[in-house]
């Protein structure tokens, strides 16, 4: 006697394990189509069918795995990209006022900055604003994109995530060690300061891990329409 | 039948919601008995389907019980409603168009 299969636990785990992405995201999209799954073979049950054919008919019906799974990562990769591109929308104007707020109101330092490290302030400034409008009109792009523009648009949000890290981090290092160090030990005398530093690592370190996943997962990504015959 | 069909999912999964919220098996079902069974796509085309007009801001998805089981259901947005008339107005539009090319001379 053959073992019992079960097609459609088989159908859903072979989905189950081409997906990549946000976890809660990944797990509500295989409910839903195991979910789906289940009401078919119950139907063809209702209209006459046996169990095991019931669950093969839906199984066939729905069509292989390896052609579908491009368009779910697709809505995965929007989920992973638009909470990217939110994080660094947010991330990088509550820290530029963090550290404007410490330079006016937490009397850190002496008020007395050479001109190249104000100039490199301002302009941190600015990068930091440009970076935060570019991620949020690519949030709000994430709406609409088809599949092929999810994927562009994931690589272009973890892509502006690094460069602005990198850019921010370096100015930010420089401007502390310039004028003799004048900045990193105005930072190390104040509790605000200090605060403020470790408000900005923990920033950081969070723009790099989104960026990085969404570069990782929308570089995988393949579009295939399914072409596989149904019946 | 099936490339047209696909090219045109979109619309008729927002109509098939038109009438009320349904979660996705019974949308598949809706989409078979108002194309006459002429609906042939893989079935799991339908899912992300449903999760890119959400995205969209057309439809609006939540877990509910249906049945005594937690499925998602879908409804249509304000949004979605003005999609659908616009995508009824184009294939209205397209589709005399081709009648009357495909008619030839009378």
């Amino acid at each position: 006697m053959l073992p019992e299969t079960d097609p459609l636990g088989e159908l859903v785990a072979d989905l189950r394990g081409r997906l990549r992405g946000p976890r809660s995201v990944r797990a509500a999209l295989v409910r839903e189509v195991d979910d789906g799954l289940h009401d078919a073979a119950a139907a063809y049950r209702e209209a006459g069918l046996a169990p095991a054919e019931a669950a093969r008919r839906a199984a066939e019906e729905f069509g292989a795995p390896a052609d579908l799974a491009p368009l779910y990562q697709a809505e995965l990769d929007a989920s992973q990209g638009r909470r990217a591109a939110l994080l660094i929308a947010l991330t990088y104007p509550t820290l530029t006022l963090a550290w404007d707020a410490l330079w006016r109101y937490a009397s850190t330092g002496d008020g007395t900055a050479s001109g190249s490290v104000t100039l490199a302030a301002r302009l941190l400034d600015a990068g930091s604003y440009g970076a935060a409008i570019a991620a949020a009109v690519a949030a709000l792009l994430f709406g609409r994109a088809s599949a092929t523009w999810t994927r562009r648009l994931a690589l272009g949000v973890g892509t502006l995530g690094w460069l602005s890290l990198v850019l921010s981090v370096c100015t930010s290092v420089w401007m502390a060690q310039a004028d003799g160090g004048q900045g990193a030990a105005a930072m190390r005398s104040s509790t605000p300061g200090i605060l403020v530093v470790l408000l900005t690592v923990a920033a950081s370190l969070a723009v790099a891990g989104t960026a990085t996943s969404t570069l990782l997962r929308a570089g995988r990504l393949r579009i295939s329409l399914p072409s596989a015959p149904v019946r | 039948m099936k490339d047209s069909v696909r090219g045109h999912l979109d619309a008729m999964l927002l109509a098939v919601l038109e009438p009320g919220p349904l979660h996705g098996y019974a949308v598949i079902e809706a989409l078979r008995q108002r194309s006459g069974g002429r609906f042939d796509l893989p079935t799991g085309t339908v899912y992300p389907a449903l999760r890119a007009l959400e995205r969209a801001g057309y439809l609006d998805g939540d877990w509910s019980t249906v049945g005594g089981r937690k499925r998602r259901t879908y409804r249509l947005t304000g949004s979605g409603r003005r999609a659908l008339v616009a995508e009824r107005t184009d294939w209205q539009d397209f589709s005399r168009a081709l009648d009357a090319t495909l008619a030839g001379e009378s």
